[in-house]
């Protein structure tokens, strides 16, 4: 029972984003009309003509076309802010809990401060202060998501660094680069990974918000913004607000299912097991 | 269906399943039991005999997952097969009471020691007991907590484990029950402590005439405790009888094994040993947090001395807290020394960095206490075995050719050093720990409590193979150990701590057959099961003599 | 001993605070471009003579210590700039909007708590029944829901569809005389943004309740209480709960911090007249004194709404007072 349902979260969540992966890349050939060029009529209800399934906006743009290219900013801000906070907090952490003391002290201080400050305040003034484009937005989700990577990782190389495995490479007298990268990370990354997907699925939220306020990339579409520039019709033009939004839930909800997955097929096992 | 009226416990025919998919179909199978008021049923039994398992069928605290079956459980007059949940909910505290291993995590940590002692009678509406605080005093008093109104508004973490236990009693004894079952109730405590409860249990017995059950691994306590014992295996009740039939006249092979298992008090002749020392140590300390600091100091190990010659082993024995572990760590390098020095094979390395310390792991290595998290779980056997010579230099080959011959000589087959942590067993992972260690090829070997996680008969073999290697190599041995029995049949020399200094030393012999200091006198008398084990020597030296 | 940590924290909160400064002063220097000219608000924002004088008082000619001391001094006295936009003092614009942020985020965060550790509780003592599997993906979803987009589905289905609640702002038009009138419009005006924000961290709550009195019913001091005869509801009321809720208590800081942040997208939905709304205009505008003066406050919200957690925490978990007093 258990491994049926595991597999369901995981099954459900890769089909969801393999779907949404496929129309990210092919966004160019399903609707080979850049997004942002009028196509019809201006507010057109959702199935009222052939080939406009969403309707169009304002302008008269083509909303599907517009969540086809959406995609590809959301999982690339996705996934790009996701691994350089990884970075970052895998290494901030595993100094930390490797080393202790004085620098795990200011480290840690460093570390709560970013977490502390509202992080998505500090996204904003991150974003506007040097002018909204991938490059920026991408950082600024960096700079605001590593401190959790970084607590955790710092927690889980503080327990294996008391476990006797750990003590026992210092008494065999394995230097301190083969203790960190052949006993003690190889041994935490079942946990960075369950956090890493659900990092993804925080900074593609994140990117919405921002691109709803008017802080994304003016070149590239997304989905955020096309919510935030129809907030005004939403009385009158409701898909324009509602199949962006649902776009995002569902690519959210796929990364998160992979997330419990992982954490469900990682988990009760021991660490290790059948890995070579 | 005659019932004798003093049985409080009858169990027909009691069967645990397992779930599908493990080692065997029954945890627990076609057991009977039964008990009298004022007596003491020991349950004794190695890791995964179903000890628990049966104890935990009568409270019906199985987790779900387990089914089980019986022809009856009958508490005093009643089935609990027959009854309601709402019966048997009730009956709990009142009739029965249970008491856990882990006194440390068996109390609510939000409570207050006093609501927790109520609680039983809170939800047992009707009792006896209509002042509910003086009878959380009395109990308090009864289990013997200095200051019991103190204790009464304290919270659990304030308490020690041997006073956390005591509170477990007093809950367990809030409705005057006619059972108790205590599930290894003195295995987290240190030896003084457990006598203490053991004299508890025995009180309980006598001045309440309540029924008990206790489980336990342990012969010692069986040999102090019980009236009459219960051995199982594997699910498997082996054999029942009154404590003398059973300690000393088994009928059971098994049984036989394992009470051979434990060692006895027979320390080995004395040697004089006259090569130059190995391991020289003078006047050590090790305090851990700054005095006047926000945490208090502790001197885990005050101005400690002792040599360690070429074949000699000797113990460093002392209960929990007592800085024994520390002093192992300290000779690996695990910690440095605040001050004192340290002397290992005639070079100074009292202040030698870790880096510079390097070349002499290849002198000095440590077998690790818990078999369990000692292996790293994503290496196989044989990379964990050439880990250290290969940092040390020796080219693959040679490393391979040594983890061979290491792995045979530990006792385990070659083909063990393609597989992982997690394919063995408690003992044959610690066979795993020394050949990691022998292959740097130490003089010295650290083993800190190295057996006190194993099954008593796994633990006789690990002992005996490393008298074995010590003989062979002629190793000098540092043995860290809460084990009187297991210290006298190892050592040469012993060094007794207490609170990070070494109160008593000098040969097995002396130290433990004659102790001169009031705390060494206190840990041999605190040892379970003497008397029995007095009979067992002299059986012993009449067999010798026939 | 109790103000001992009280001062303790506040200590730790003045760090913070330092902290944000910092990173305030440091974004603007990193920034291409002029801090002067940022400061006036983007190209053609100011004449060049308030240009110039705003050079002058920040000291750009200056080496950066002492930029920033003036910067921080001016912090100290509570100024935080000036809106050329707005031809008005920043600090007086933040703290008008204050009282209606502070409403809207601690009437969230209770919505948060509430939901969320009833749901949690129900999953996790439930664990594995069809009313779990609901819970979860109910949660699931709200977890996946942006607050903005969460935030216009209530206003499409619960003010313009039902007509229920009004869609924006934090009073009517016509302000009702009486007090206690006054009282329920502002309430009617509270029920949309307030669900939204905190619907998202009552889905957090939710699972880490849920997870943590999974954890806590295979405590063994729960095995004792069963042990003791003591029924199911007690267990669950006196002993699961009380300890499970101890993550959320320590986690609040982090939480406390997202829910301002998000306070920032419920407002701009919402028209709710408090700092957050007054960010999203200042973005429109390019209005960084207000933008930068915005993110200082949100902080400072965080290390009070931090402290007064921290003493609660205090008093719920009896062992935090002894390793602090040792």
């Amino acid at each position: 029972m258990k491994n049926i349902l595991k597999n369901t979260s995981l099954a459900i969540g890769l089909a969801l984003l393999a779907l949404i992966l496929v129309i990210a890349v092919f966004a160019h050939v399903f609707y080979p009309v850049s997004p942002w060029q009028s196509a019809a009529t201006p507010l057109l209800e959702p199935f009222s003509q052939s080939g406009l399934p969403l309707g169009s906006d304002m302008l008269g743009r083509d909303v599907a076309a517009g969540i086809a290219y959406g995609a590809r900013v959301s999982l690339t801000v996705g996934v790009v802010s996701t691994i350089i906070s990884v970075t970052l907090g895998v290494t901030i952490g595993a100094v930390a809990g490797f080393y202790g003391g004085v620098l795990d002290n200011l480290l840690m201080r460093f570390t709560e401060l970013f977490q502390t400050v509202p992080q998505f305040a500090m996204a904003v003034v991150f974003v506007a202060i040097f002018s909204p484009s991938l490059v920026t937005i991408v950082l600024a989700i960096s700079l605001v998501s590593w401190p959790p990577v970084a607590r955790l990782v710092r927690g889980e190389v503080m327990s294996l660094k008391s476990r006797e495995f750990v003590k026992a490479g210092i008494v065999l007298g394995e230097s301190e680069s083969g203790l960190i990268f052949r006993h003690i990370l190889p041994n935490a990354v079942s946990p960075i990974v369950v956090m890493a997907s659900l990092m993804v699925a925080t900074a593609i939220l994140t990117e919405s918000a921002l691109s709803f306020l008017g802080l994304g990339d003016r070149n590239m579409i997304s989905w955020g913004y096309m919510i935030g520039a129809s907030r005004t019709m939403l009385r009158d033009a409701w898909w324009l607000s509602v199949f962006p939004g649902l776009a995002i839930v569902v690519t959210v909800v796929a990364v998160n299912l992979i997330g419990e997955g992982f954490e469900k097929a990682l988990n009760p096992q021991a660490h290790g097991e059948r890995k070579a | 269906m005659t019932q004798n009226a003093t049985e409080v416990l009858n169990i027909g025919k009691l069967s645990v399943r397992l779930p599908d998919g493990a080692d065997r179909p029954f945890a627990v199978h076609d057991m009977d039991l039964k008990i009298e008021k004022g007596e003491i049923l020991c349950v004794v039994g190695e890791s995964g005999s179903g000890k628990s398992m049966t104890a935990n069928a009568v409270m019906g605290l199985l987790p779900k997952s387990l089914r089980f079956g019986a022809d009856h459980i009958r508490l005093n007059d009643r089935d609990l097969l027959r009854q309601p949940r709402s019966t048997l909910r009730d009956l709990r505290g009142r009739e029965v009471a249970m008491i856990f291993q882990e006194p440390l995590s068996a109390l609510n940590p939000l409570m207050r020691i006093g609501d927790q002692i109520a609680e039983v009678m809170k939800v047992h509406p009707g009792s006896d007991f209509n002042d509910v605080r003086a009878r959380v005093i009395q109990l308090l008093e009864f289990v013997g907590l200095p200051e019991p109104e103190t204790i009464r508004h304290s919270y659990p973490f304030r308490l020690s484990g041997g006073q956390r236990q005591r509170v477990m009693i007093a809950i367990a004894l809030a409705l005057e029950p006619d059972l108790l079952i205590a599930d290894e109730p003195t295995t987290a405590l240190d030896v003084t402590t457990q006598a203490q409860i053991l004299d508890l249990m025995k009180r309980i017995r006598d001045e309440k005439g309540m029924g008990i059950m206790m489980i336990t691994h342990d012969i010692g306590v069986v040999a102090e405790l019980a009236d009459r014992v219960i051995v199982m295996r594997q699910g498997e009740m082996l054999e029942e009888g009154t404590v003398a039939e059973v300690l000393e006249a088994p009928k059971h092979a098994y049984t036989r094994q394992l009470i051979d298992a434990v060692p006895m008090m027979l320390p080995k002749d004395a040697r004089q040993i006259g090569t130059p020392p190995l391991i020289s140590v003078r006047n050590l300390n090790k305090i851990y947090g700054k005095p006047g600091g926000k945490t208090r100091a502790v001197h885990a190990v005050n101005d400690v001395s002792f040599d360690l010659r070429a074949g000699e082993t000797l113990s460093v024995v002392g209960e929990s807290g007592s800085g024994k572990s520390t002093i192992a760590k300290l000779l690996v390098k695990l910690e440095e020394p605040d001050s004192g020095q340290y002397e290992l094979d005639g070079e100074d390395v009292t202040h030698l960095s870790v880096r510079a310390f390097r070349p002499k792991r290849r002198v000095i290595q440590m077998i690790f206490q818990d078999p369990f998290s000692s292996l790293n779980p994503q290496h196989t056997v044989a990379r964990s075995i050439t880990a250290g010579p290969l940092a040390a230099g020796v080219p693959q080959d040679r490393a391979m050719e040594d983890a061979r011959r290491l792995i045979s000589r530990v006792g385990l087959d070659e083909s063990a050093l393609n597989r992982f942590p997690h394919e063995f067993s408690g003992g044959q992972r610690q066979r795993i720990g020394i050949a990691r260690a022998l292959a740097m090829s130490p003089r010295v070997l650290v083993a800190d409590e190295s057996v006190s996680a194993l099954d008593v008969s796994v633990q006789a073999k690990v002992l005996d193979l490393l008298a074995d290697l010590q003989r062979e190599y002629d190793l000098g041995m540092i043995f860290i150990t809460h084990d009187l029995r297991v210290a006298c049949q190892i050592s040469d020399n012993l060094v007794v701590m207490l609170r990070g200094r070494i109160v008593e030393r000098g040969t097995a012999h002396d130290v433990l057959l004659q102790p001169k200091d009031p705390y060494t006198r206190a840990l041999v008398a605190a040892l379970p099961g003497q008397a029995w084990e007095k009979r067992r020597e002299a059986a012993m030296a009449a067999g010798h003599r026939a | 001993m109790t103000y001992k940590i009280f001062l303790t924290r506040l200590g730790n909160g003045l760090l913070v605070l330092l902290g944000v400064a910092i990173m305030n002063f440091t974004l603007v220097h990193m920034a291409p471009g002029d801090p002067a000219m940022i400061f006036a608000g983007e190209a053609g924002g100011g004449d060049e003579t308030y240009v110039e004088q705003l050079r002058q008082d920040m000291g750009l000619d200056k080496p950066l210590v002492t930029q920033f001391a003036i910067y921080a001094g001016d912090l100290l006295r509570g100024d935080l700039g000036y809106s050329f936009r707005n031809q008005r003092d920043v600090a007086s614009m933040i703290v008008e909007r204050i009282p209606a942020t502070l409403l809207l985020t601690m009437t969230a965060f209770g919505i948060a708590l509430i939901i969320g550790i009833v749901f949690g509780m129900l999953g996790g003592w439930f664990r594995n029944t069809l009313l779990d599997r609901g819970l979860m993906i109910v949660t699931l979803v709200l977890y996946a829901t942006p607050l903005f987009w969460l935030a216009m589905m209530f206003v499409l289905l619960f003010s313009v569809r039902l007509g229920w609640f009004p869609p924006f702002g934090m009073q009517s038009v016509l302000v009702p005389d009486a007090p206690l009138d006054r009282l329920l419009d502002i309430g009617r005006h509270l029920v949309l943004p307030a669900f939204s924000l905190g619907l998202f961290y009552a889905a957090t709550y939710a699972r880490l309740v849920r997870a943590s009195v999974i954890n806590v019913s295979n405590a063994d001091f729960v095995k004792t209480a069963r042990a003791k005869g003591v029924p199911g509801g007690r267990i669950l009321r006196v002993h699961v709960l009380r300890n499970a809720i101890l993550p959320v208590f320590s986690l609040a800081s982090v939480h406390i911090g997202q829910l301002v942040g998000g306070a920032v997208l419920t407002e701009t939905v919402f028209a709710w007249p408090g700092i957050g709304r007054l960010m999203f205009d200042a973005i429109l505008q390019r209005d960084y004194p207000v933008i930068l003066g915005v993110f200082l406050t949100t902080g400072l919200l965080v290390i009070l709404v931090n402290i007064v957690t921290d003493l609660l925490y205090r008093i719920v978990d009896p062992r935090i007072e002894h390793t602090a007093g040792n």
